[in-house]
């Protein structure tokens, strides 16, 4: 069984958050509960701040504190590697969110982020706590993909419904193959500067496991135990890639 | 929040029409024969393992005299063995007289609507033969299968009148034959919950010696043996046997209902905890501190999970007038723990006995606007690690992230880049 990871190189990364577009339309997100999104920090004070930023999925840990929290055991690892939620067993009692050292599952019952209230405009029938006018045509409740219930977290799939239909055995899904790539996540099939790549890290010929080894791959808050499936590329030198001036792309 | 509120309201209402006799609402639509033709009915999404597999409840298994059940960290089964034989089950009612959460259900133990005349109330086991029974007297299949909120519930409705347990000294040689050990623990239950809300001794449940003079039947008969059917009761029982038969074909697994989000009601909870409070107040006493679980708070942070898992809705966090209150109501509380077992600062302590019946208000704090996204959140007293100030726990953590990961991913920067 494959094992699904992904490298983000934020040497490549611009921060122009297409991916978080990307995974709101093809998740039916709505802004501010982006199954990603990508974080800012500025340091230091003017006239010469600093601005880093980097990209923020679900980290697909191979251990995840969220799964092993949740009282009903409604978040589950699959065979493939990916952390999902079973919307039907989920309770909505938010210890997932607490445990998550990155802060990435979303509930969203709550107050509206942004005036107007677009789910107010347009509202869900049934349990479903919206009805977006466009629509992806997958709804998939047991694996948590498609439009979100109310009462229940939720969070990034890898998008789940695209990567399990997958050819078995395919070490990368690469946007750039005509033949996988509608299997491919909808933010790395986005990325304008092709910063992302998405592969299985079980299988040591597949693209990701190499750009690991070769560019040093660093996981976030390794030291929780989390063991993310997210590797982030720092590029080389001192100075990591996550500050555009730093890239050895500008050096060149 | 606003939804939340409603429901509490709900729930609040509907402790004080809960009646002793309220007939169908035991057995609900969900519930399910645990095997084709068994007598115990299952309703695996009100099962406490069910709807959280690390709750360890198996107070069905202890209770089964045959022991028959068996549990595998869910929903309990019936053994192997039953299946050959589906009446294996004897249908004494013992497991679901235990279950917390009425999850079990056996026939028989409705409370009657029209309770008899007599200045005592009788009650008989069904494998006594109609006849022996004296007039008025009330027949459950097993005195094992009563508890003590049943005992309560019957003595409230039937005004205060003493209830006499008829023992017919065969329970030894019954299968069911160790109920007697749950009879004797739930009347002396009932027993002190009486005694604490100040009724005579003349009045409490007895146990009295009623020798039958023929022999007993076989087994505990079916209950259409025992009750012949009203016109509308047998209607009723076609439609219903007709659904349950398709249904039986299902797994207790497959009939995991669609969301475990609702609260359930406990009720036989509530059917003892409001019998209890109107006999107290009829002696003019408070309600016995013997009935009522006592929850306690540490050191919370507010975040609100432990009401959120509260399967019976005991413990609600509710937002009222720009606070967020933590508010505990021990007459709905079955004590599973479950709130205990999930607060990341295990900060709650329940003790089995020595709360208040009234709604109680653990905690209070000041709901504020997150200064980054908007969203509200309460502000708690014991602030958790990773609180920036000012942001909700989902800005604070982001922020705390942000700020960790750049210097991590950057390492040491060699150089000011702006200067030339």
């Amino acid at each position: 069984m494959a094992k699904w990871g992904m490298v983000i190189d934020l040497e490549k990364c611009t921060g122009c958050q297409a991916c978080s577009t990307a995974c709101q339309m093809e998740n039916n997100r709505l802004p501010g509960e982006n199954y990603q999104d990508v974080l800012f920090y500025k340091e230091g004070k003017q006239p010469n701040p600093t601005l880093s930023w980097f990209p923020r999925p679900c980290m697909h840990c191979e251990e995840p504190s969220c799964m092993h929290v949740c009282p009903t055991k409604a978040t589950f690892k699959t065979e493939d590697g990916v952390v999902l939620i079973d919307w039907n067993k989920c309770i909505g009692c938010k210890y997932c969110m607490i445990a998550c050292p990155y802060g990435v599952r979303f509930y969203t019952d709550e107050k509206p982020l942004h005036e107007p209230n677009i789910k107010a405009v347009f509202k869900g029938e049934g349990d479903l706590s919206w009805n977006p006018p466009y629509k992806g045509p997958q709804q998939d409740a047991t694996h948590g993909v498609g439009i979100q219930p109310n009462g229940v977290v939720s969070k990034c799939t890898f998008c789940y419904h695209k990567i399990s239909k997958a050819p078995k055995g395919t070490p990368d899904l690469d946007e750039s193959n005509p033949a996988l790539v509608e299997f491919v996540p909808a933010c790395v099939r986005t990325c304008a500067p092709k910063a992302r790549y998405f592969g299985d890290l079980d299988n040591p010929k597949s693209q990701v496991n190499q750009l690991i080894s070769a560019k040093k791959g660093v996981r976030l808050l390794d030291h929780t135990g989390n063991k993310p499936q997210v590797y982030y590329l720092t590029g080389s030198g001192a100075a990591g890639g996550a500050i555009p001036s730093n890239r050895s792309t500008n050096k060149a | 929040m606003a939804r939340l509120l409603q429901a509490s309201d709900a729930m609040n209402a509907s402790i004080a029409p809960i009646t002793a006799t309220d007939p169908a609402a035991d057995v609900r639509d969900s519930h399910r024969a645990m095997l084709p033709g068994a007598r115990v009915l299952l309703d695996a999404g009100t099962c406490l393992p069910q709807r959280f597999p690390a709750n360890p409840c198996t107070l069905c298994v202890g209770a089964c005299p045959l022991a028959l059940l068996e549990t595998d960290g869910r929903a309990p089964r019936l053994r192997e063995q039953a299946s050959t034989a589906a009446d294996t089950c004897i249908g004494c009612g013992q497991c679901a007289a235990a279950c917390p959460t009425g999850a079990l259900h056996v026939d028989g133990f409705a409370l009657p609507v029209d309770l008899p005349e007599e200045p005592e109330i009788l009650i008989d086991c069904w494998r006594v033969p109609a006849a022996e029974s004296p007039a008025g007297t009330l027949r459950v299949p097993c005195l094992g299968g009563l508890s003590s909120g049943w005992l309560l519930s019957l003595f409230d409705a039937a005004g205060e009148r003493p209830i006499r347990l008829l023992d017919r000294g065969q329970c030894a040689e019954c299968p069911a034959g160790e109920g007697n050990r749950n009879l004797l623990a739930a009347i002396t239950e009932a027993r002190l919950l009486m005694f604490g809300c100040g009724v005579d001794i003349g009045l409490i449940p007895m146990l009295v010696w009623r020798p039958c003079n023929t022999p007993l039947l076989p087994a505990i008969p079916e209950r259409s043996a025992e009750t012949p059917i009203a016109r509308r009761g047998f209607f009723r029982s076609l439609f219903g046997a007709g659904a349950r038969a398709v249904d039986e074909v299902k797994s207790p697994a497959d009939a995991t209902p669609v969301t475990l989000r609702t609260t359930m009601q406990p009720l036989q909870r509530l059917r003892l905890t409001s019998a209890l409070t109107r006999i107290a107040q009829r002696h003019g006493l408070p309600v016995p501190a013997r009935a009522m679980p006592r929850l306690s708070l540490g050191d919370c942070c507010a975040h609100g999970v432990c009401a959120r898992v509260c399967p019976t809705g005991a413990l609600q966090q509710v937002t009222s007038a720009g606070m967020v209150e933590l508010r505990f109501s021990a007459a709905r509380c079955i004590s599973c723990s479950q709130c205990l077992r999930v607060c990341p600062e295990r900060a709650l302590r329940l003790d089995a006995e020595g709360g208040s019946a009234a709604t109680e208000v653990l905690q209070r704090w000041r709901q504020n606007e997150c200064a980054t996204c908007g969203a509200d959140y309460p502000n708690p007293a014991v602030t958790p690690e990773l609180a920036v100030a000012g942001t909700c726990p989902a800005c604070s953590k982001a922020e705390q992230l942000t700020r960790g990961v750049a210097g991590f991913l950057r390492a040491p920067v060699v150089s000011d880049v702006s200067q030339p």
